[in-house]
C-alpha cells in the first residue's frame, strides 16, 4: 500500500509541476510587453520608453532564455516570494497567507457543520422514503440548495445582528465573525450533500448483502447503520472533497457580505484589478489546492476502504 | 482497526461539531463613548504611500498640511501660520511654533523641506501639482519656496492631502516610505489588512485636544452590509451610503443623517482618440445633449446629488461660471450626429452600416458609480446609441483607459477640493498632464491654465479660467454627470460632525458621543 501511496503523491507533483508551468506561462500571456507592464507598474502607470524597459528587462533577468527563468521564478515561489502586486505594491504572499487561512477556517467550519446536518438527514430519510418526513427534508434540501446566498445572507444578518444583535454583521478576526458565513454556506452544502446521502443508501439498500443483512434479523435501522452507510462512505468522502474546494474558492457572495477576505473574493478582486501577479497566485492556489484535496481523499478512502487501495 | 477506525471517526465527527459551535455569540461589539468607530466603502490604510493612500492620512488627521481649508474653502493657517508672496516665483512660509511629530521630534522649516521632497520623489503627480524649483531654510521657521514660474496657487495647493507634512522616520533609509508618522492630533497605531485601521488620540497635538481617544476604520466593501453594521450597533459612522438606505435611515430617530454638496463630480471621461469615434467633437457635444442629468439623479440615486451641466459645482464662489452650460436638446443633438455623418435607421444611429456602439468603463467599488453609469447607459440607450457597460475596479479600469482601449470612463474625482480651479484642469486636462489618458489636446485651454496658475486670485484670473472652462464646454472633452452630495450616517449620540466641503477631511477631532 504505501508504494501505491507514494505512486500517488508522485502522480500529484507531476500534476502540480504542469500547474507552475502553466502558471509561470500567465504573466507571459498578459497583454504588451511583459517588461514594460512590470516597470510600468513600479512607475506609478507612466509609460516608460524603450531604453527604460531594458535596462529594466535586463536587470531583473528579463532577457534570459524561459526554461532560466522559469526555475528562478519557482524557486521563488518555493521561498513565498509570489511577486508584488501592481495595486498595492505590497509582497502578494502576506494576502495569501491571510486569505488561505481565512478560507481554511471557512470550508472546515461549513463542511464540518454541513455533514453533521446532512448525514442525520439523509439517512433519517433513507428509513423512511417517501413517507412525510422524506419529503419534508426533501424541499427543505432543496430550498437550501436553491436560495440565493446574498439573499440569505443579508436575512441571516439581519435577524441575528440587527434584532437579536448576537452576531456580529460582517468583518473576521473572532469566532463570532465566522459563524453567520459558515451557516450561510453550510445551509446549501448541506441540502447537496443529504441528497446524496439518501440516494446513495436507497441505491445501497437495494444490493443482495442488505437481504442477506435482513433476513439475519437485523433491525431496519441497524441495517442501515452498519450494513449499508459505511459502503457509502467513499462516495460520500469524493463529494464532500468537491464541496470543501467549491468553499475554499468560490463563495464571493458570501465573503463579500461579510468582508470575509477569503481566496474567491482575492481572485475577483485580482481579475478586476486586472493585477496579473495575484491573479498568477490565485491561479496557483486553487489549482494546487484542487490537486491536494483530491489527493487527501484518494488517501482517505484507501485508508478506509481496503478493496480501494488497488485504485488509488 | 475497525475499534481504531470508529474511535477516528467519532472524535473527527465530535471535533468538527464542536468546531462548528464553539463560536459562542458574543456581544456585537458596542462601543465606549471614548471610541468612535467608522464603517468605510474602501480599506483605509494599506501601508504605501499612493494618492489614494495618502488622502487617508491627511482625511483622518494623521498628518497635517502645511496650509489648512476652512468650511468655505478658503486657506487657513495649518501647520504655517502665514505666507507671503515675495516676488512672483518666491513664497515664504511661515511655520508654526513648537509643534510635535508623533515620534517626538520637532517640527521645523528643515523637516518640511524633507517631507515635500520626499512626497515630490514618491508621488508621481506631486511635483507638477507644487510646481516647486527650490526650497531654502531662511530661519528654523522659516522655508522659502522657489516656484519654476510665477505661481498664486501654491497655497491652495499645498492644502492638498497629498501634501502632507511627513515626519523623517516615516521612510527608511532608502528613503522608501514605511508608515505615516506626521503632526496630527490622531497617531497611527494600528492596522490589520482586510479589516481595521486604528488612530488614537496624539496628547502632543498643537491644536484643541480631541474629545475622543480613539477612531477605528473599519472596512466594509459591501454597501448594504455597511449601513446594516450601523443599525446593528456595530459602528457609529458610515459614509458612501446607497441612496435607498439614505432615506430609509433619514426617517428613523435612532440614526442622524448628514448630507451636503461637497468637492466631487462624476463624470464620462471621452477618449478623443483615434481609436475612438469620440474622436469627432460633433459626437461628444451631441452626446452632452442628449443624457437627462436630472433623470440620473432623480432615477438612479433618489436624488442624492446635483445634476451636472458643467465642470465645477456652482456652490463654488472661487470658480466662474460658465455661460454655456449643457442643456438637454435632442434636436441638437440630432444634427450635430448628421452632421458628423451618422444616420437614425430604425432607431439606432448608424454609419456605414455600423451602429454607433460606446464602450464604456467604470468601477463598482464607489457606491453609486455603477448607478449612474447604468443610468447614463440607458439614457443613450434610449436615444438610438448603443453602449457596451464593462465594470472593473479602479485600477482594472485604469489599466485599460492607459492603453486607450475605451471610448467612455466614468470616474469621479474631487476637482474642487483645493479651493483653486488648477487642480483639476491642469492635472487631468492640459495635454501635457499626466494624469492625461484621454487623447484630448487643446493648445487654447493649455495656455489658459498655464496662465491661471500664475495669476492672483481676483477678476483678471477669473476671466482666465472663464474661458478656459468655455472651451471645456465647447471642445467637451467630457460629459459632466452629477456634482457629488456627500452623505454619512451615525448613531443618534454622535455630536459635532460637520461635513467638509473638500469632501477629504472627516475633522474627528471636535467630534464626541
Amino acid at each position: 500500500m504505501a508504494s501505491r501511496l507514494v505512486s500517488r503523491g508522485l502522480h500529484a507533483l507531476v500534476l502540480m509541476f504542469a500547474v507552475s508551468i502553466a502558471g509561470f506561462s500567465l504573466l507571459w500571456l498578459m497583454p504588451g510587453d511583459f517588461a514594460e507592464v512590470m516597470l510600468m507598474a513600479q512607475m506609478d502607470g507612466t509609460l516608460p520608453n524603450a531604453a527604460q524597459v531594458k535596462i529594466f528587462a535586463d536587470q531583473n533577468g528579463l532577457s534570459d532564455p524561459l526554461p532560466l527563468q522559469y526555475i528562478r521564478w519557482l524557486a521563488g515561489v518555493f521561498q513565498g516570494d509570489l511577486g508584488k502586486s501592481f495595486v498595492t505594491r505590497e509582497p502578494i504572499i502576506d494576502d495569501v497567507i491571510l486569505r488561505i487561512g481565512k478560507s481554511l477556517t471557512l470550508a472546515v467550519l461549513s463542511l464540518g457543520l454541513a455533514l453533521v446536518i446532512a448525514v442525520p438527514l439523509g439517512i433519517l430519510c433513507a428509513l423512511f422514503p417517501g413517507k412525510m418526513i422524506d419529503r419534508i427534508a426533501g424541499t427543505i434540501s432543496v430550498i437550501g440548495m436553491s436560495i440565493p446566498n446574498f439573499w440569505y445572507s443579508l436575512l441571516l444578518a439581519l435577524l441575528f445582528s440587527l434584532i437579536l444583535g448576537w452576531l456580529p454583521t460582517g468583518g473576521h478576526g473572532t469566532w463570532a465573525h465566522a459563524v453567520l458565513p459558515t451557516i450561510v454556506i453550510a445551509t446549501s452544502i448541506a441540502g447537496v450533500l443529504s441528497r446524496f446521502v439518501r440516494g446513495s443508501l436507497l441505491e445501497e439498500l437495494s444490493k443482495p448483502y442488505i437481504r442477506t443483512a435482513k433476513s439475519k434479523g437485523n433491525g431496519k435501522s441497524r441495517v442501515i447503520l452498519r450494513h449499508a452507510f459505511p459502503n457509502i462512505i467513499p462516495g460520500l468522502l469524493t463529494m464532500a472533497g468537491m464541496q470543501f474546494a467549491r468553499i475554499f474558492d468560490g463563495m464571493i457572495v458570501v465573503e463579500t457580505l461579510f468582508s470575509w477576505p477569503g481566496i474567491g473574493r482575492f481572485l475577483v478582486e485580482s481579475l478586476l484589478n486586472r493585477d496579473y501577479p495575484a491573479i498568477q497566485a490565485c491561479f496557483l492556489i486553487v489549482a494546487v489546492s484542487y490537486i491536494l484535496i483530491n489527493l487527501a481523499v484518494d488517501v482517505m478512502i484507501s485508508l478506509y476502504d481496503p478493496r480501494a487501495r488497488g485504485i488509488v | 482497526m475497525t475499534k481504531l477506525r470508529q474511535t477516528l471517526c467519532k472524535i473527527a465527527f465530535v471535533t468538527m461539531a464542536t468546531a462548528a459551535f464553539a463560536a459562542t455569540p458574543g456581544t456585537a461589539s458596542a462601543t465606549d463613548a471614548k471610541t468612535l468607530v467608522v464603517g468605510t466603502m474602501w480599506e483605509a490604510l494599506p501601508l504605501a504611500m499612493q494618492p489614494r493612500r495618502s488622502r487617508f492620512f491627511n482625511e483622518s488627521e494623521i498628518l497635517d498640511t502645511l496650509v489648512k481649508l476652512d468650511y468655505d474653502l478658503k486657506p487657513v493657517a495649518g501647520l504655517a501660520t502665514s505666507w507671503d508672496r515675495l516676488s512672483p516665483t518666491v513664497w515664504q512660509f511661515n511655520l508654526r511654533e513648537n509643534v510635535v511629530f508623533h515620534d517626538g521630534a520637532k517640527l521645523d522649516a528643515d523637516a518640511v523641506k524633507f517631507s515635500i521632497e520626499r512626497v515630490i520623489a514618491l508621488l508621481p503627480y506631486a511635483a507638477d501639482l507644487l510646481n516647486i524649483n527650490q526650497m531654502t531654510v531662511k530661519a528654523p521657521l522659516v522655508l522659502e519656496i522657489e516656484t519654476t514660474e510665477p505661481f498664486a496657487a501654491l497655497p491652495n495647493q499645498l492644502s492638498d492631502a497629498i501634501t502632507g507634512i511627513y515626519a523623517k522616520s516615516s521612510f527608511n533609509e532608502a528613503g522608501e516610505f514605511v508608515t505615516p508618522v506626521g503632526t496630527g492630533p490622531w497617531k497611527l497605531t494600528e492596522y490589520s489588512k482586510q479589516d481595521h485601521t486604528i488612530v488614537s488620540r496624539f496628547d502632543g497635538y498643537w491644536g484643541k485636544k480631541p474629545a475622543l481617544e480613539t477612531i477605528e476604520y473599519r472596512y466594509i466593501p459591501d454597501h448594504n452590509s455597511r449601513t446594516l453594521a450601523l443599525e446593528a450597533g456595530e459602528v457609529d459612522f458610515v459614509d458612501n451610503l446607497l441612496p435607498s438606505d439614505v432615506i430609509r435611515l433619514s426617517r428613523d430617530d435612532n440614526f442622524k443623517v448628514y448630507s451636503k454638496p461637497t468637492a466631487g463630480l462624476y463624470y464620462g471621461a471621452f477618449n478623443a482618440g483615434e481609436k475612438s469615434p469620440l474622436s469627432d467633437v460633433r459626437v461628444r457635444k451631441a452626446i452632452n445633449a442628449l443624457v437627462d442629468r436630472n433623470l440620473i439623479v432623480e432615477g438612479a440615486l433618489d436624488g442624492t446629488g446635483k445634476p451636472a451641466w458643467q465642470f465645477f459645482g456652482p456652490q463654488f464662489d472661487w470658480a466662474p461660471k460658465v455661460t454655456n452650460p449643457y442643456k438637454l436638446d435632442l434636436e441638437l443633438a440630432a444634427s450635430l450626429l448628421t452632421e458628423a455623418g451618422y444616420e437614425k435607421t430604425d432607431g439606432k444611429w448608424q454609419k456605414n452600416g455600423e451602429p454607433l456602439t460606446l464602450r464604456i468603463l467604470s468601477y463598482s467599488s464607489r457606491t453609486e458609480m455603477p448607478m449612474i453609469t447604468e443610468a447614463m447607459a440607458a439614457l443613450l440607450n434610449q436615444n438610438g446609441i448603443a453602449t457596451d457597460v464593462q465594470m472593473f475596479t479602479w485600477s482594472g479600469m485604469l489599466d485599460l483607459v492607459k492603453r486607450g482601449e475605451y471610448d467612455v470612463s466614468v470616474v469621479f474625482w474631487t476637482p474642487e477640493m483645493t479651493g483653486h480651479p488648477d487642480l483639476h484642469l491642469k492635472s487631468q486636462f492640459h495635454s501635457k498632464a499626466g494624469l492625461n489618458y484621454q487623447f484630448w489636446e487643446n493648445t487654447e485651454f493649455d495656455a489658459l491654465v498655464d496662465e491661471g496658475r500664475t495669476l492672483t486670485p481676483g477678476t483678471e484670473q477669473m476671466e482666465v479660467y472663464g474661458k478656459a472652462l468655455e472651451i471645456l464646454q465647447d471642445d467637451a472633452p467630457i460629459i459632466p454627470l452629477v456634482h457629488k452630495v456627500y452623505v454619512a450616517a451615525s448613531t443618534k449620540e454622535l455630536k459635532n460632525f460637520r461635513i467638509h466641503p473638500s469632501a477629504f477631511f472627516y475633522d474627528f477631532k471636535n467630534v464626541s458621543k
